[in-house]
């Protein structure tokens, strides 16, 4: 009996101490307006090497991300997003990434905006104007 | 002179140079500042905006003549501030006030979940309205899934059944604690209020090896109402046609900024006593419930700590038998003893602490500790026999979840801990006597795997070890599959092992309702020299398979959805009751097979936005080998039908409106336990009839705060009249009242109304 309890709590141990290294946890702000893009930014983050975690919030535009900085930086990041085509507040994606989203994901646009039910504009608005 | 000049050369080529506006945004939480990311800043002449970074900066270059700019948060108030400050601190405030969010498409408040790989059913609390539901027993009606049967003709009990099996053979938890055990067994799903419920999940299958080794058939999980989202303040009372009275209570307030209470008060009393099927016994016993749940919450979130801290008192007093009979305890003097009956005395004490920390940056990375004690403190009398019980218990659970790799794989790991001590003692009509103080411990070890490739398919593979002080050491393995073939169908699978202790005596309590004589014995008639005991009886093993398919479609342009399942329970070890004896109970261990086949299909259309249809066939084939041969189990019906239909109608601008509720059961025919060794006058056939039961609840909002409700149950008012053989000589020793198939009273109504304050 004494040594079975040893024997369980040093695998719980052994489990619950792997590797506390290089994780970093930081909160972007990713254009978007709906579930289809929700899913994209998602899928795609948790696929990038380096990528723990990525849960975007459709109602604030937050993408919580966790990542082993050993594999990839912030900056890597927004750029990646911005080449699935989603604007961040840091990267602007091209417009030729933008344009292969669904025409429900054109979030730069006010009246999908509109469509969805948001009150809300997009987070790049004037760039748009001024290219 | 110069320095005039100069300043205002200063202040003026400022203004000239193009306007940059820049600041942060914050808010408060626990008296620190705490950037906001995301917020929308804009200006209000031109609507150029930007959105605040990870710590909450923003920057808007060439304001131009803009005046004003807006922060917005959702969530949060509006700020309108002047461009005036060319860097401004703001601090949002929440929006209390915030209107819910209107959901257009309606949520049904009982659904099977499409993305879990466990088939679990989720109860809401919008469910549980739909009976008058007074515990956790009868929360059940309107769910096919679990069957509600009748337990005795005294007791006024109901007893519930998944998958063809008992509920012993569900690990019931409140909470995730494993709380339906032992001594509670008799009488624990009474000591949970309805109205305390905020949801209930049904697993069929074996569950989570997280929970403990012990389900057998399934498992259900019963959250309770959380002091920090409850109402300030509930009221409900009931009253019922058999003149019972219930009273709940909810007052939930918070003390400081992290820390919520709730008090929870449930009192019923019942001083009459009826007999509606002539049989000169009282339908239900009378007498009284008292419960009083303290909650403490904790909620730290900037921490990401959480906890609960529950003390709750459950004192109940029932008072059963003949008509005429008084428990000496409330009617002084001389016992009455030409009359049969007794009463059923608990007083209990439980206490339980969880605390969690959630890693508020890697929020997949948390630590949960549970931990429960409980004091259950129970004596029955019953005509000449006893049953007393003290059990005291004590459970632990340390749970880590973490990631490998990604959040596509997750595992969750610990350790749990189980103390259990019976006091029990037991006279049985005077004749036999049994002793049974006993100490049950155990220490386990679990690790559970959880894949989901964030599109069709997700299983989850557990494994736990435990070391028990009766079992020994043993393995049980958990695993399930979902996988969505096409879009629209979902297929489910699961296996799994499970142990268990049986509690003889608080689980087939119904036994001293009887003239039985309690035996331990043996199946293998070779060995009937042997003398055997309740310690011969072994731990009980079983193991569970199963598979469901669940295709979601449009009928008539409406959402409907088709379920079928299908599982088999299959022991490798039980403890026999055999009832086949009208003379005595035995209880040996199984030699040969024990299992239970369920089928089940279930449909569900939305007639309308407002009418639901949900109708259910389900098949059992539930079988043992008894020292007679093999047989279906008693009580147990072959099929059943069940049709629920619900109606919540649309409300008007003052939110009036009515709801509407309609259950069908049908019963199939029940295997009643041999009495063949009768007197002719006391058999029974050996299968019941069929029963045809229909209940219905019409409930009128008046208004966001207050609604009325009234009910039938038993609408046909079908009475059993056979429930207790010899019910004139319950001294005698023909006297059962344990084969009962359906309602012993007739019909039920009710009424109740419900009152709470946001």
């Amino acid at each position: 009996m004494k040594n079975n309890n040893y024997i369980f709590i040093s695998i719980f141990l052994l489990v619950t101490l792997n590797s506390f290294s290089q994780t970093k946890s930081a909160k972007i702000v990713v254009d978007g307006v709906c579930m289809m893009c929700e899913e994209r930014i998602e899928k795609k983050a948790i696929d990038v090497k380096g990528v723990k975690l990525a849960d975007w919030n459709l109602d604030n535009r937050v993408l919580k991300v966790v990542y082993n900085e050993k594999n990839i930086t912030i900056n890597e990041i927004h750029e990646f997003l911005g080449s699935i085509g989603h604007d961040t507040e840091k990267k602007i994606a091209s417009d030729e990434a933008y344009s292969l989203l669904d025409p429900c994901c054109q979030y730069r646009d006010l009246q999908v905006i509109k469509d969805h039910g948001l009150d809300r504009k997009p987070i790049h608005t004037s760039n748009k104007k001024e290219q | 002179m110069k320095q005039i000049f100069f300043l205002f050369f200063l202040l003026w080529s400022v203004t000239f140079f193009t306007q940059n506006l820049s600041g942060m945004v914050v808010e408060i939480l626990d008296d620190n500042e705490v950037p906001v990311v995301g917020a929308n800043i804009y200006l209000v002449d031109n609507s150029k905006g930007v959105v605040s970074d990870q710590n909450g900066n923003f920057l808007i270059n060439d304001i131009k003549d803009a005046k004003e700019f807006v922060v917005s948060y959702i969530g949060y108030l509006n700020d309108t501030l002047q461009t005036k400050n060319k860097y401004s601190k703001v601090i949002l405030k929440p929006d209390t006030s915030l209107e819910a969010i209107t959901i257009n498409f309606k949520e049904k408040s009982s659904s099977v979940s499409l993305l879990s790989s466990a088939n679990v059913l989720k109860i809401s609390s919008e469910e549980l309205l739909k009976a008058a539901c007074c515990n956790l027993a009868e929360s059940f009606e309107t769910t096919p899934s679990i069957d509600v049967n009748f337990s005795d003709a005294i007791s006024g009990k109901k007893q519930i059944n998944m998958l063809g099996l008992a509920s012993p053979n569900i690990l019931i938890s409140v909470e995730n604690i494993p709380s339906i055990r032992g001594a509670l067994n008799a009488y624990g799903l009474t000591f949970i209020p309805g109205t305390w419920i905020e949801s209930i999940q049904v697993a069929k299958g074996s569950g989570s090896v997280v929970n403990g080794y012990e389900s057998v058939s399934g498992q259900i999980n019963a959250e309770l109402l959380k002091p920090m989202s409850d109402k300030k303040f509930f009221a409900n009372a009931y009253y019922n046609s058999m003149e019972r009275f219930e009273l709940n209570t909810h007052y939930s307030t918070k003390f400081t900024e992290k820390i919520d209470y709730g008090l929870y008060l449930h009192a019923d009393k019942k001083d009459n006593r009826d007999d509606h099927n002539n049989d000169n016994f009282g339908d239900t016993p009378t007498g009284q419930q008292i419960n009083i749940l303290n909650r403490f919450q904790y909620t730290n979130a900037n921490k990401g700590l959480v906890g609960f801290f529950d003390i709750n008192y459950v004192g109940d007093e029932r008072v059963y038998g003949e008509i005429d009979y008084f428990d000496p305890a409330i009617i002084p003097g001389p016992p009455i003893n030409d009359s049969w009956g007794g009463s059923a005395d608990s007083n209990i004490f439980r206490s339980t602490l969880k605390f969690g920390y959630v890693n508020p940056d890697i929020t997949y990375r948390s630590l949960g500790l549970q931990l429960s004690y409980s004091n259950v403190d129970q004596g029955a009398d019953f005509g000449n026999s006893f049953h007393d019980t003290r059990h005291a218990s004590f459970y632990s659970n340390l749970v880590y979840n973490s990631i490998i790799g990604d959040t596509r794989s997750k595992i969750k790991t610990g350790i749990s801990f189980a103390h259990d001590n019976y006091d029990e003692s037991v006279n049985n009509l005077n004749t036999s006597f049994f002793d049974l103080d006993r100490t049950e411990k155990s220490i386990g070890a679990y690790f559970e795997y959880n894949y989901d490739n964030l599109d069709n398919l997700n299983l989850s593979a557990g494994i736990r070890y435990d070391n028990h002080n009766i079992i020994g050491n043993f393995i049980s393995p958990r695993l399930h599959i979902r996988y969505q073939a096409l879009p629209k169908t979902t297929i489910k699978m699961s296996a799994g092992k499970a142990n268990r202790i049986a509690n003889l005596f608080s689980e087939n309590q119904k036994l001293f309702y009887s003239s039985r004589l309690i035996s331990f014995s043996s199946a293998d008639s070779s060995s009937g020299f042997m003398s055997y005991n309740y310690f011969d009886m072994k731990p009980e093993v079983a193991w569970n398979y199963g598979a469901s398919i669940i295709q979601s479609f449009k009928l008539f342009g409406k959402d409907s959805q088709l379920i079928i399942d299908y599982y088999i329970t299959d022991f490798e070890s039980r403890v026999v009751v055999d009832w086949e004896s009208p003379s005595n109970i035995l209880f040996y261990n199984l030699v040969g097979r024990s299992y239970a086949k369920s089928f089940q299909a279930q449909f569900s259309y939305s007639l309308a936005n407002s009418i639901d249809l949900l109708f259910a066939y389900k098949n059992t084939d539930a079988k043992t080998d008894y020292i007679s041969g093999r047989l279906q189990n008693p009580l147990t019906p072959y099929d059943r039908f069940f049709l629920n239909l619900s109606f919540d109608g649309p409300s008007n601008e003052k939110s009036r409106k009515w709801k509407f509720d309609l259950t069908y059961n049908h019963l199939g025919k029940q295997r009643i336990p041999s009495t063949i060794q009768n007197p002719e006058i006391f058999r029974l056939n050996p299968f019941s009839s069929k029963l045809d039961l229909i209940n219905s609840q019409i409930t009128r909002v008046f208004s966001d705060s207050f609604e009325v409700y009234l009910g039938v149950e038993n609408l046909t008012n079908y009475k059993q009249t056979d429930g207790i053989i010899s019910n004139s000589d319950p001294f005698g020793q023909y006297f059962d009242a344990t084969m009962v198939y359906g309602p012993v009273s007739g019909r039920m109504s009710y009424l109740g109304l419900r009152y709470k304050i946001n």
